[in-house]
C-alpha cells in the first residue's frame, strides 16, 4: 500500500478552479475538492472511497476505461467533452481531463481527474469565438502586462505562434523604443481603465518576430473577470490607410506639379516658336542670300545681296538679346522684393517717355487714393509699367490726344495695377490666344515688335499674379496686373 | 505662255518677298506677281469683283503675320474658293512646329506646306505646273 501522504491534501485541491477527483488504479476515490462537491450536489464524505463508477453513467464506462489504458500508455489525454452523475443521477456535461497521479518514484499509482460544467465553459468559448471574430487583432492582457488571451488575427499579424506569447510581456510586440514608456502608460490604464483609443496623435508602431515593424491603431478597453481586471487591445494594421493617405498628398502634390508642368510646357511651345517663326525666319532669308551670291558672276549683284545681310543679322541679334532676358526671368527664382514709392517710381519712369508724350501731347493720369507704396521687386515694377505705358503711346488713336490712367487697387494681400488707354483699341475675339505670345502685332505698326506684353506676361507670373485685358476696337484697351503680394504686411 | 499668270505672295517678310520675287522673275517670263503684307490686306483685294487675269494661279501664304495671320485668312479665303478654282495655295512658312504641319493638313483646299526656303527648283516645278 502506499502512504496517503502522496495524494495531494484537500486544501490544495481547493486552490484548483476546477471540480478535482481523485483516484486510485482501481477506480476507487481518494480524496476530492470543494469545487467537486459543489457541481456534483455530494459531501466529501459521501464520495471517499467509493467507487468511480457511481459518478459515471453505464454506458460510457468502456470508455472511461479507455482513457485510463491511455494515460497508463503515457499518452496525453486531451480534455474530453463527457456526462457526470450528480447525486440525483442528473447528467450534467462537462469537460474532463484526466492526469496520471504519480508516486514518489516515478509509479503511476492513479489518476487525477478535474471537471470543469460545461455550461461554464460554453460562456467561455463563446468569448472565443468572438475573441477570434475580430477583425483586429485582439490581445488580452493582465495587470502585470502579461498576455493572457490572443486570437488568430493576432497570430496572423505579429508572426507569433500564440503558444510563443502567451504569458510573454505586452511589450515584446513593439518597437524598444516605445517600451520604457509603455510600462509607465500601461500603469496608468490600470489605475484608471476607461474604453478609449491609444495614444491619440502619435503613430503607433507594432513589431513583429520578425523584426518588421508597421504602423498599427489601437483601442483599449478593460474585461473584469474573476482573475481581476484585464485590459483588451484591438490592433490594426494601418499600413494600407497609411499609404492610401500618403498616395492621396502624392497625388495633389502630383497635380501640383502637372500644372507647373502645363505651364513651363506652355512656354516651351512659345520658345519652339520663337525659334521657328522668329529666328528661323531671318536665318532662311541669309541662305537665300547666299545661294544667289554663289549662283551669280555679276559683281553689282553680289554685293547687293552682300549688303543685305548685315540688316537681317543685326535683327537676329535682336531677337536673340530680347529672348535671352526673358529666358534670365525665368531663371530668376530668387527675387528681391523693394519698398516702391508709386509717384516717384513712375515719375521716374515717364522721364524715359518724356519725348513721345511732348510730341503726342498725351496726358498721363496717376490714381492710388491713399497707397503711397507697395513691395514688389523695382526692376520687374518699371520693367511692368514701362511696358504698358509704351504699349499704350505706340497704339495711340491718330485721332484723339492720348490719355492714359495708371491706377493702383489695394485687393486683400495683392495690389491690382490698371493701364487704360483711349488708343486704337483691338478685337479680342480674333486675337485673345495671341495677345501675351512672343513677337505678336496686331498692328501695322513700324515700332511693333511684339515682344514686350511677352516680357510682362513672364515676370508677373513669376510672381503668381495675373495679367489680362479689355479692349474695344476704335475705343482704348486696358491692361490689369495682379502684382501679387504687392501690399504691406 | 505665263505673261497672262498672277501669282500672289502673302507674307510680312520683305526680304523673302524681294528674294522670291526675284527667283520667279529670273526663271520664267514674268507672271504677274502681287503683293500683300498680311492676311487682312489680301482679304480685302480677293473680296472685290475681280477680272480673270486678277485671280492668282498660286498663292504663297505666310503664317506669321500681324493683324491677320495665315490661318484667320484661310479661314475667311475658304468660303470665297468657288470664285478662285484655278487658284492653288501654298502655306509657306517657316515654322518647323509639326502642330503647324498638321493643322495645315485639316484644310483640303491647301495644296502643300512649304517649310522656307522655297529652293530654286521648287520654284521652278511649282511654275510649270500652273494650273491653266
Amino acid at each position: 500500500m502506499h502512504s496517503e501522504t502522496q495524494i495531494p491534501t484537500r486544501s490544495l485541491l481547493n486552490s484548483y478552479d476546477a471540480a478535482v477527483f481523485i483516484r486510485n488504479l482501481n477506480g476507487e476515490l481518494l480524496n476530492v475538492n470543494q469545487k467537486a462537491e459543489l457541481l456534483l450536489g455530494f459531501s466529501e464524505h459521501e464520495l471517499i472511497h467509493q467507487h468511480i463508477s457511481l459518478l459515471i453513467p453505464a454506458p460510457l464506462l468502456k470508455a472511461e476505461k479507455k482513457r485510463e489504458e491511455c494515460v497508463r500508455n503515457g499518452e496525453r489525454v486531451l480534455q474530453n467533452e463527457t456526462i457526470r452523475f450528480d447525486k440525483k443521477q442528473n447528467e450534467i456535461a462537462v469537460l474532463s481531463c484526466l492526469l496520471p497521479l504519480l508516486s514518489e518514484q516515478g509509479e503511476l499509482i492513479g489518476f487525477t481527474e478535474t471537471i470543469r460544467s460545461v455550461a461554464n465553459n460554453k460562456s467561455e468559448r463563446k468569448f472565443q469565438a468572438l475573441l477570434e471574430s475580430a477583425p483586429d487583432a485582439m490581445v488580452i492582457v493582465n495587470r502585470e502586462g502579461q498576455i493572457v488571451l490572443v486570437n488568430a488575427q493576432t497570430e496572423k499579424l505579429f508572426g507569433y505562434q500564440r503558444e510563443e506569447i502567451i504569458g510573454e510581456k505586452i511589450e515584446l510586440l513593439m518597437p524598444k523604443r516605445y517600451v520604457k514608456q509603455h510600462v509607465y502608460h500601461r500603469d496608468g490604464y490600470f489605475a484608471h481603465p476607461k474604453t478609449r483609443a491609444m495614444g491619440q496623435d502619435l503613430e503607433l508602431f507594432g513589431l513583429k518576430k520578425d523584426g518588421t515593424e508597421f504602423p498599427v491603431e489601437i483601442s483599449l478597453s478593460q474585461l473584469e473577470t474573476e482573475e481581476g481586471i484585464l485590459v483588451s487591445s484591438a490592433i490594426r494594421d494601418i499600413t494600407e490607410q497609411r499609404a492610401a493617405v500618403a498616395l492621396k498628398e502624392y497625388t495633389v502634390k502630383l497635380e501640383i506639379s502637372a500644372q507647373i508642368l502645363e505651364h513651363k510646357n506652355a512656354q516651351l511651345i512659345d520658345f519652339c516658336n520663337i525659334v521657328s517663326h522668329n529666328l528661323r525666319a531671318p536665318l532662311v532669308n541669309i541662305g537665300m542670300l547666299i545661294d544667289i551670291i554663289d549662283s551669280t558672276e555679276d559683281e553689282q549683284t553680289k554685293r547687293e545681296m552682300t549688303s543685305r545681310i548685315r540688316p537681317v543679322v543685326t535683327s537676329i541679334n535682336d531677337i536673340f538679346n530680347e529672348l535671352v532676358e526673358s529666358v534670365q526671368v525665368r531663371q530668376d527664382t530668387e527675387i528681391q522684393f523693394d519698398t516702391i514709392d508709386i509717384d516717384e517710381s513712375i515719375e521716374q519712369l515717364l522721364l524715359g517717355f518724356q519725348v513721345q508724350i511732348e510730341s503726342y501731347h498725351a496726358e498721363i493720369k496717376v490714381q492710388h487714393k491713399d497707397l503711397k507704396t507697395l513691395r514688389y521687386p523695382s526692376k520687374y515694377f518699371q520693367s511692368i509699367l514701362g511696358n504698358l505705358i509704351s504699349n499704350a503711346l505706340k497704339y495711340r488713336s491718330p485721332d484723339r490726344k492720348p490719355i492714359i490712367h495708371i491706377a493702383f487697387e489695394k485687393k486683400e494681400n495683392d495690389i491690382l495695377l490698371s493701364v487704360q488707354d483711349n488708343g486704337l483699341g483691338l478685337d479680342l475675339n480674333k486675337h485673345k490666344d495671341k495677345l501675351f505670345k512672343i513677337r505678336k502685332v496686331f498692328h501695322k505698326h513700324p515700332d511693333a515688335k511684339g515682344f514686350g506684353l511677352f516680357m510682362t506676361k513672364t515676370q508677373v507670373e513669376t510672381l503668381g499674379g495675373k495679367i489680362w485685358m479689355e479692349s474695344e476696337v476704335g475705343f482704348g484697351s486696358t491692361f490689369f496686373v495682379e502684382l501679387k503680394n504687392a501690399r504691406h504686411a | 505662255m505665263l505673261k497672262n499668270k498672277c501669282i500672289t505672295i502673302i507674307d510680312d517678310d520683305d526680304l523673302f518677298i524681294y528674294l522670291s520675287k526675284r527667283t520667279i522673275e529670273e526663271l520664267n517670263e514674268c507672271p504677274r506677281i502681287q503683293v500683300f503684307n498680311n492676311g487682312q490686306d489680301a482679304l480685302d483685294f480677293f473680296n472685290q469683283d475681280l477680272i480673270s487675269t486678277q485671280i492668282p494661279s498660286i498663292i504663297f501664304l505666310d503664317l506669321a503675320m500681324p493683324i491677320l495671320d495665315g490661318w484667320q485668312f484661310l479661314d475667311e479665303f475658304i468660303p470665297l474658293k468657288p470664285r478662285f478654282l484655278k487658284t492653288d495655295i501654298y502655306i509657306c512658312s517657316s515654322s518647323i512646329n509639326p502642330s503647324d504641319l498638321e493643322r495645315a493638313k485639316s484644310y483640303s483646299e491647301v495644296n502643300d506646306f512649304i517649310i522656307k526656303p522655297i529652293s530654286r527648283e521648287r520654284f521652278k516645278w511649282l511654275l510649270e505646273n500652273m494650273n491653266e
